[in-house]
């Protein structure tokens, strides 16, 4: 027996240690073939999550910069309820960083991809008209004025038009003055009515400012002074005319031609003197960069009553001595006779409308009165096709941010578990809009053919009883 | 019987002997060969994966610097068939004050004598930093040798292994890399990205 041990101890040995070891060897580089291919494939994993995750961001500032063209804040989800978007999620942060300067911050998340992307935009509204009745500061509206809106491009007709009149300060209304239409004064404004003036709408004071677009006057190579001292009328014509005094003498007669884009330092328009706008061809844009002066008893007169066929912008602001008569002369000065179809724009500057003056289309400026008895009826054709669109959008800058902390905490996870919120309760992309209600006033057919109208909160309207849109006006609140 | 019978086991003849050493010969020259294979695979498959991996990696970091890049400030910015082994360029920072800020100029280039890809900032100043985002760059893109020819049928014409192709506010990035394993065996691995530069 112990031989028999001895045998079985001696054949017990070196192959069997040797065969462990070559097969305990090749494990050991089979294993570190497989945590090769492992760790390649988690990266690749990583690479397409972060991937992924950068274009759900990308996504996330898309619907952000659709929302803001379409009057929204630009905020989309948040942090708490982000939107969900296949098997990712995204949410963004849209802070005002100026008066229509908007940082937007999106954040996408997908597995264990994270990226933060910041786009400034900035919002401009699509036309000047587009702003509708509007002053940076205060507006006084003399007594006995009418203000209220009319649709030039549509035959249907609504009861009553949506009048948009806002300023960023307060608005005084004079006696027997009647504003149909919301009028909305600044955040801390307020409206002031008189003696049995009247506002149909809303007085409720705007969520924020709002900051009228600069006017960007075209390059163009300035030709001699435009002078018309004769009774015979003098065409400007296009395409393109700058100068740098235009002067329309007393019984004279300027005619500007359209389509044309002129600019001038200082249009003159002296008394009995007549300004006349022929847009019978394509529209007048006329920019004026120092001084509007159009005096009293001198006539603007539009054989066309086409409210899109003249602009007129003023660029120049502030007082000062422009004749050279020693006395300071405001950059504008606007008293001419005739009805005015078209926009009135002047963003540094004071526009004040004459007694029993009547304009057609819309007028902006830096501060804003209308005489007594003048009259405003806003064209809502102006907005364009779009009512609802306060805007476009011009994007300023793009770039990749640092992750917020509370995400970038765990990148193992799952999205969803680190923001604990449910896949199957989160909202789309399109539906995570942050809630904006818009004032509207639609004329329709409801399901048995009857004609309706509602004027009020979009919120509080049921699209399901409508069959046919007659004619609508949208605006946000 | 038991003990005479073990004993007459316990030694081997010559024979045996000679049999048992070529058998284990055999054995221990295939596990050596397939110890050495097996190595040998290892070796290759992680030079492939290092330079796939700075392949991708080099990639990725060029198309985040140039996608907020402002397309005014690319140069060279002249535009396709032109092609360039470097470019610098300016990124965004935001708006700050009412006024867009740009960041301190970039630069990458390759440096062909080392096949690097190197990003520069504040290039030729005195304080300039500069990190080397990759080695192994090949002399020429995949296809190409140096004959005045288009060899890759990709439009360019001795194209070097970093390429930058603009167009308008659009930079085409080629990228090639190229190593040689100990046994002489070479690998080549080649992206292309189109980039939106996101910034005028």
């Amino acid at each position: 027996m112990q031989r028999r041990t001895r045998t079985r101890g001696a054949r017990t040995g070196g192959v069997l240690i040797a065969t462990l070891v070559m097969v305990m060897t090749i494990g050991a580089i089979s294993i570190c073939l497989l945590e090769l291919d492992s760790s390649r494939l988690k990266r690749q994993v990583a690479s397409i999550d972060n991937k992924r995750a950068f274009n759900l961001a990308e996504a996330g500032l898309s619907e952000a910069y659709f929302s803001i063209a379409t009057g929204e804040s630009g905020n989309v989800g948040s942090r708490e309820a982000p939107a969900k978007f296949g098997d990712g999620l995204f949410w963004v942060e849209a802070t005002e960083v100026q008066p229509n300067v908007i940082g937007l911050e999106s954040t996408g998340m997908a597995g264990s991809g994270r990226v933060t992307l910041s786009l400034v935009v900035k919002r401009k509204p699509a036309t000047i008209g587009a702003l509708g009745v509007m002053s940076s500061q205060d507006v006084s509206i003399g007594s006995g004025a009418l203000l209220d809106a009319f649709d030039s491009s549509s035959e249907a007709d609504l009861e009553t038009h949506s009048m948009p009149l806002r300023s960023n300060g307060n608005i005084s209304v004079g006696a027997a003055t009647k504003i149909v239409g919301d009028a909305t004064p600044g955040p801390d404004g307020s409206v002031t009515l008189g003696l049995l003036a009247s506002v149909s709408g809303s007085t409720a004071p705007g969520a924020s400012t709002v900051a009228l677009p600069e006017i960007e006057v075209p390059a163009i190579d300035y030709g001699p002074d435009i002078v018309n001292e004769r009774t015979s009328p003098l065409d400007v014509t296009g395409p393109a005319t700058a100068t740098g005094t235009l002067r329309v003498g007393s019984g004279s007669t300027i005619r500007l031609v359209g389509p044309a884009t002129i600019v001038v330092d200082q249009l003159i328009v002296d008394p009995l003197g007549t300004l006349e706008i022929d847009s019978s061809a394509g529209p007048v844009e006329l920019y004026v960069t120092d001084w509007l002066n159009v005096q009293s008893t001198s006539r603007l007169t539009f054989p066309q009553t086409d409210t899109k066929g003249f602009t007129l912008s003023i660029s120049a602001s502030g007082v000062r001595d422009r004749d050279g008569d020693g006395v300071n002369d405001p950059a504008v000065r606007f008293l001419p006779s005739g009805d005015f179809y078209g926009s009135l724009y002047a963003p540094g500057a004071r526009i004040a409308l004459p007694v029993s003056y009547r304009l057609y289309g819309a007028v902006s400026a830096d501060k804003l009165i209308l005489g007594a008895s003048s009259q405003v009826h806003f064209d809502v054709a102006l907005m364009e096709s779009d009512p609802s669109s306060l805007g476009t959008v011009e994007m300023l800058s793009w770039r990749i941010v640092d992750i917020p902390v509370e995400v970038a905490r765990d990148l193992a996870s799952d999205p969803f578990d680190i923001l604990a919120v449910d896949p199957a309760a989160l909202e789309s992309p399109a539906q995570a809009h942050e809630d904006i209600d818009y004032m509207i006033h639609v004329k329709y057919l409801d399901l048995s053919l009857t004609e309706c109208s509602y004027r009020g909160s979009e919120s509080g309207f049921d699209w399901g009883q409508v069959r046919v849109v007659i004619a609508l006006v949208r605006t946000a609140i | 019987m038991s003990p005479r019978s073990a004993h007459a086991r316990s030694g081997l003849t010559m024979l045996e002997a000679l049999i048992a050493t070529s058998v284990v010969g055999l054995v221990l020259g295939n596990v050596a060969m397939m110890m050495r294979s097996s190595s040998s695979a290892y070796d290759g498959e992680s030079a492939k994966a290092q330079v796939e991996l700075q392949l991708d990696q080099t990639l990725d970091r060029i198309v985040l610097a140039l996608m907020g890049a402002s397309t005014d400030s690319l140069d060279p910015n002249s535009s396709n068939p032109a092609f360039h082994d470097r470019l610098e360029f300016q990124q965004s920072l935001g708006f700050n004050n009412g006024e867009l800020m740009f960041g301190a100029p970039e630069r990458i280039e390759l440096v062909l004598a080392a096949g690097e890809v190197i990003w520069k900032e504040k290039p030729d100043e005195p304080d300039e930093r500069s990190v080397t985002w990759s080695r192994w760059v090949a002399r020429f893109l995949e296809g190409e040798v140096q004959n005045g020819i288009d060899d890759n049928g990709n439009g360019l014409i001795d194209e070097s292994g970093l390429t930058f192709v603009i167009e308008a506010s659009q930079v085409t990035v080629h990228l090639t890399m190229e190593r040689v394993d100990n046994d002489g065996t070479r690998s080549i691995y080649s992206r292309a990205a189109v980039i939106h530069c996101r910034n005028n």
